[in-house]
């Protein structure tokens, strides 16, 4: 559409000017110069298109993101005119001299007019292109409810437009096994490492897939142990959880079709957070982020401390409880570490079919499975009631983690969990527990410690685990 | 396994964790005693002298590990030659030795404590499972896990003393002298016994980089060294076994299980023994790592697969044999300990020390 390679060659000759460029805060009238101070404040980047006008009798230069303006409007009102050399019919809203407000439109989606020997730079404003889906996966209550799509430049148009930074830059390349398929990193120059940078291009250079149709297809390749159940990298779909983890210095890898983008390095504490927490009050905030953490550990070991304290510690137990239990537990023909594998396996049997079954059927097997099921085996004398406390409890908690993979992971890992209570009690899920935080503490993601900032603990970082008022956060910035 | 890890990167603050890991005493699980018991009756001055113990020798640690992060001990000694290497043996022995004591209280006490009716083999099987895997990553996957987990144990063991708080009672916390003072003294003992073993060496170990700090580690060997033989001489004298310090080497423990044993709250047992079943665990692991890593820098880097996986079997599989005749083995490998490494040290520091002086000259003056 454009003619890059006149720009190409003006970013040679800019490049070298860009060092005289210093204070430069108002443009000139030079294309050269112009263009350079514009790629000086916007990172350069591939999804911003600079470029000529091939055909215009007049030397213009477009600035303007890709997938943030609609291609017809953009061809219809700006090319053509621009083609038959006028531009009295422009879509102009405003005309610039400041480098600094020109870049500012073009993050806000608008497409920047430079005419050779004009200072003044044409803001042209055409119909927004962008489109935004909804969270279906990562809903919240509060905050934004902007998710990507399945267009490419669309969603890194979306990501520019909330992230809303000048260094944010976008690296677009094609994925080896498929040329066809294009990925893209984007991250914030001078905040993200550059180390993750090479590390992430190299796997990336590794990937010989032909059927990446969803950027989920990456994560084994990506994958730091490929035998562990933990992921080195964040799944998600809302746009404002992708700019605030670019602006705090990750990056957010984009695959052509795909709805869903991967932010990495990603921490096991940033796996426990929600973008909620953000937007609510600090106490609130935290106290559900305490919340999750709480349920983290219902979930993974509720069962398993269940089956060791009733099976072979039932001094641990206060009398009355004792003698409640015992009392459910008569004429029930499985021992209890039976009993309780058996409902897992239910459960997790209803889950999956939840999940497969259309809407209004998924509903109905949930209240089947949680009522009749539930009440059925109660009836029967096959499960005791205690059990189905403790095992819907332990499913209730999985749901308060914000990340799916993480809860299916839980999931995974309880059972080993019951086994090693069954067969060693408190000393079994004590050595489950050494084992998983042992685990854990071996991992990396992209080079980063998966368990930071808790171990290793980084003091300036505490806000990722508990939000810390904004005096205190200050104070901990490094200077 | 992933062969050997790379150069230890482990923070000041991680290395103090590891030190309040490694100095909770093994034999703190073997509740139940006479002599636990009977402290039990003087709550109040247990804690007391257990925090006094425990903190002066903290805090020399603290002093020490602030100089000494990151820990390269290895990589240095290893690059001064023959002298250096000989040192590494020697301390890789030097703590690979206990490492047998500690397994085999460990499993004794697990069998006595909270599963009567399982086997040990199953008990140490699955704790060298726990312990090779742990050792497999190396000294900073061990010291991630132990900033994670040490805090927790001292929040658990502080709610479970807060837990006894409704049964206090004055009789209780009347006290007696004499067993006060004797536990200071071991507890520092024991403290000190933990200090010559790896923050002795890590601190001389940074000390002899530099010619002009060489006196002053030579004056740490020594006084150390005599301030270890004092405890020794004299707490046969007050009638005290280092075993029963375990009472009094962590504050927050001896609170527990001082006021614990005073009220004999059974239910807590298991309890706490399982908690701290995955801090012994975890010391067994750092034990286990720091010695082959040690030997390993002594011989070959390439050695320290198979020296984990050799060292973790032994020590699993002769907790086996010593369960049995506990007490006669442990005092022979104590005995072997404090009469043949505990004297050593001093002969060999004082030689490494004059040799890396030297090859410092040598090197200076070419």
């Amino acid at each position: 559409m454009l003619g890059p390679i006149a720009v190409e060659e003006m970013a040679g000759q800019a490049d070298l000017v860009i060092a005289s460029l210093s204070g430069y805060d108002a443009f000139t009238g030079e294309l050269d110069a112009d263009v350079a101070a514009i790629r000086l404040q916007l990172a350069p980047s591939d999804d911003i298109e600079i470029g000529s006008v091939p055909g215009s009798p007049i030397a213009v230069v477009l600035v303007y993101q890709r997938g943030a303006v609609d291609a017809r409007a953009l061809s219809v009102s700006v090319l053509s005119p621009l083609r038959q050399g006028q531009t009295a019919s422009l879509p102009a809203t405003a005309e610039v001299g400041a480098v600094e407000d020109a870049v500012r439109h073009v993050l806000d989606g608008d497409l920047l007019l430079l005419q050779q020997g004009s200072p003044n730079v044409l803001v042209l404003h055409l119909p927004a292109a962008l489109q935004a889906a909804k969270p279906s996966a990562e809903r919240v209550v509060r905050g934004p409810n902007e998710a990507f799509t399945e267009a490419f430049y669309q969603n890194l148009a979306l990501l520019r437009r909330m992230a809303k930074h000048p260094r944010l830059r976008v690296e677009i390349g094609q994925l080896p096994g498929n040329p066809q398929r294009q990925f893209a990193i984007a991250y914030v120059q001078g905040e993200a490492s550059l180390v993750v940078r090479a590390d992430l291009l190299q796997r990336l250079k590794q990937v010989h897939i032909m059927d990446v149709v969803d950027v989920t297809v990456l994560k084994p390749a990506l994958a730091d142990d490929p035998y562990s159940p933990f992921v080195n990298v964040q799944l998600t779909e809302r746009v404002d959880l992708a700019a605030i983890a670019a602006t705090e210095g990750r990056y957010v890898l984009f695959t052509a079709g795909s709805a869903q983008v991967l932010l990495l390095p990603a921490t096991f504490v940033e796996m426990m957070n929600s973008p909620e927490d953000r937007y609510l009050p600090r106490y609130l905030g935290d106290l559900a982020r305490v919340t999750r953490w709480l349920g983290f550990g219902i979930a993974l070991t509720l069962e398993a401390l269940f089956i060791a304290v009733t099976t072979i510690h039932q001094e641990l137990l206060p009398t009355p409880l004792a003698f409640a239990i015992a009392r459910s537990r008569s004429g029930v023909p499985l021992p209890v570490a039976g009993e309780i594998l058996v409902m897992a396996i239910v459960v997790e049997v209803l889950r999956e079919a939840a999940i497969r079954l259309p809407a209004p059927l998924s509903q109905t097997i949930s209240i089947v499975g949680a009522l009749v099921i539930g009440q059925a085996v109660v009836q029967a004398n096959l499960i005791s009631g205690p059990v189905i406390v403790v095992i819907s409890v332990a499913a209730l908690a999985s749901f308060v983690l914000p990340q799916y993979e993480m809860a299916l992971i839980v999931r995974f890992l309880r059972f080993p969990a019951m086994a090693c209570a069954a067969a060693l009690g408190l000393y079994g899920v004590a050595i489950f527990a050494l084992l998983t935080v042992l685990h854990l503490a071996s991992l990396r993601s992209f080079g980063v410690a998966y368990l930071s900032p808790l171990a290793p603990l980084h003091n300036r970082q505490v806000s990722r685990i508990l939000r810390l008022p904004l005096r205190v956060q200050r104070r901990l910035q490094p200077s | 396994m992933t062969g050997y890890p790379a150069r230890a990167r482990i923070t000041s603050r991680q290395l103090l964790y590891l030190i309040v890991l490694t100095i909770v005493p093994v034999q703190e699980l073997g509740a139940g005693g006479p002599l636990l018991r009977e402290y039990g009756k003087d709550a109040l001055w247990s804690l007391v002298a257990g925090a006094t113990a425990a903190t002066v020798p903290l805090l020399i640690s603290v002093h020490i590990v602030r100089r000494l992060a990151p820990l390269d001990l290895g990589a240095t000694l290893r690059s001064r030659g023959l002298a250096g290497r000989l040192l590494l043996a020697f301390f890789g022995l030097a703590l690979a030795v206990p490492l047998f004591n500690i397994w085999s209280a460990y499993v004794q006490t697990l069998t006595v404590e909270i599963l009567p009716h399982t086997p040990g083999w199953a008990i140490a099987a699955l704790g060298a499972a726990a312990v090779l895997y742990g050792a497999r990553g190396g000294i900073e996957v061990v010291a991630r896990a132990g900033e994670l987990f040490a805090p927790i144990a001292i929040a658990a063991m502080g709610v479970l003393a807060a837990m006894t708080i409704p049964w206090l009672h004055v009789s209780y916390i009347l006290p007696i002298w004499p067993q006060t003072a004797a536990a200071l003294t071991t507890g520092g003992y024991h403290a000190f016994t933990f200090f010559s073993e790896v923050g002795f060496a890590a601190y001389l170990g940074t000390l002899v980089r530099d010619p002009s700090t060489v006196p002053r580690a030579l004056w740490w060997a020594l006084s150390l060294s005599f301030a270890e033989l004092l405890m020794a001489i004299g707490m046969p004298l007050l009638m005290f076994t280092p075993e029963h310090v375990a009472l009094l080497t962590v504050p927050l423990l001896s609170a527990v299980r001082a006021i614990h044993y005073g009220f004999l709250i059974e239910r807590l047992d298991t309890a706490v023994v399982a908690a701290y079943s995955v801090l012994v665990a975890l010391k067994l692991t750092l034990w286990t790592t720091l010695s082959c890593r040690l030997l390993a820098d002594a011989t070959s880097q390439r050695a320290y697969r198979s020296l984990t996986v050799i060292a973790t079997a032994a020590a699993a599989g002769s907790s086996l044999v010593l369960v049995h005749n506990l007490a006669q083995v442990q005092a022979n490998l104590q005995t072997l300990w404090f009469n043949g490494f505990a004297p050593v040290y001093l002969g060999a520091l004082l030689l490494i020390a004059i040799l890396l002086r030297a090859s410092r000259a040598r090197t200076a003056h070419a």
